[in-house]
């Protein structure tokens, strides 16, 4: 499996083959809290255009929460960060540019950091 | 229809253009889609058929890369016009306005020459004849 690792708090772009199950590792700026336990994490995938986030089409999102399963593990060590695991059937059919926002929710329900950019599916042809 | 071409095919294709990040190529090929006319809208677009298409938006899109290259290489927006070494002597150029028969940079890159020769073959000038309207 491959792994994608993504810095915190700035617009920060990456690639994916579509359909291809991948691991990706978002790292957390320590000053937004020390530890993600007791917090829940939301990433979300948009629609867009040129940049520009169609906030009515969300494609599809992943958290910590328990249902369904939850696929975004937080990890405080050795590096605070946490990954999202993004299986074959979430991007076999995408293809393009799409809108990527995570989130991460206080245990008092308040935003206390995230991160944005853009997930360029690439074009794949097996489908197996 | 043959898919339209996407950052994979691009990269392809156009192998210089391999460095550029895949999200940056998307972009290019949206603006270059908008332009040309997609599946979708084909059948409005009046393109002689998918190939010359899919030809169109490909070259559209990597004009649109080149002159990104070109122009970021100055970090100014200006096309580098010369440079020498060791001297270090290096000049820019500023790019030429649009003007009423040449609206866009198209001549600058090889590749909007090719485009702009794609679209006068499947948009030749239109020869109108008996195009009076009476009512």
């Amino acid at each position: 499996m491959n792994i994608i690792t993504i810095p915190m708090l700035s617009p920060q772009n990456f690639p994916i083959p579509a359909g291809y199950s991948q691991l990706i590792t978002f790292i957390v700026n320590p000053a937004i809290t020390s530890s993600l336990f007791d917090t829940n994490i939301f990433w979300r995938v948009y629609s867009q255009w040129q940049g520009i986030p169609n906030r009515d089409e969300m494609i599809f999102e992943k958290s910590t929460l328990p249902s369904p399963p939850p696929d975004i593990v937080p990890i405080d060590s050795p590096t605070l960060s946490f990954t999202v695991q993004v299986h074959t059937a979430d991007t076999v059919d995408l293809l393009g540019n799409y809108y990527h926002e995570a989130s991460i929710q206080s245990a008092g329900l308040e935003i206390i950091g995230g991160s944005w950019g853009i997930m360029a599916v690439t074009a794949t042809e097996n489908r197996l | 229809m043959t898919d339209l071409p996407t950052s994979t095919s691009m990269k392809m294709r156009f192998r210089q253009f391999v460095p550029i990040p895949d999200a940056d190529i998307e972009f290019a090929l949206e603006e270059a889609k908008l332009a040309c006319g997609t599946a979708a809208a084909q059948s409005n677009s009046d393109w002689i058929d998918d190939q010359n298409l899919i030809m169109g938006i490909q070259y559209y899109a990597a004009h649109i890369l080149q002159m990104t290259i070109q122009r970021s290489a100055s970090g100014t927006g200006m096309i580098k016009a010369s440079e020498s070494t060791p001297e270090l002597s290096v000049s820019w150029t500023t790019p030429p306005w649009p003007t009423a028969d040449q609206i866009t940079d198209f001549n600058q890159t090889m590749y909007g020459m090719r485009f702009k020769a794609l679209v006068r073959k499947n948009f030749p000038a239109v020869l109108v004849v008996n195009s009076g309207v009476r009512f």
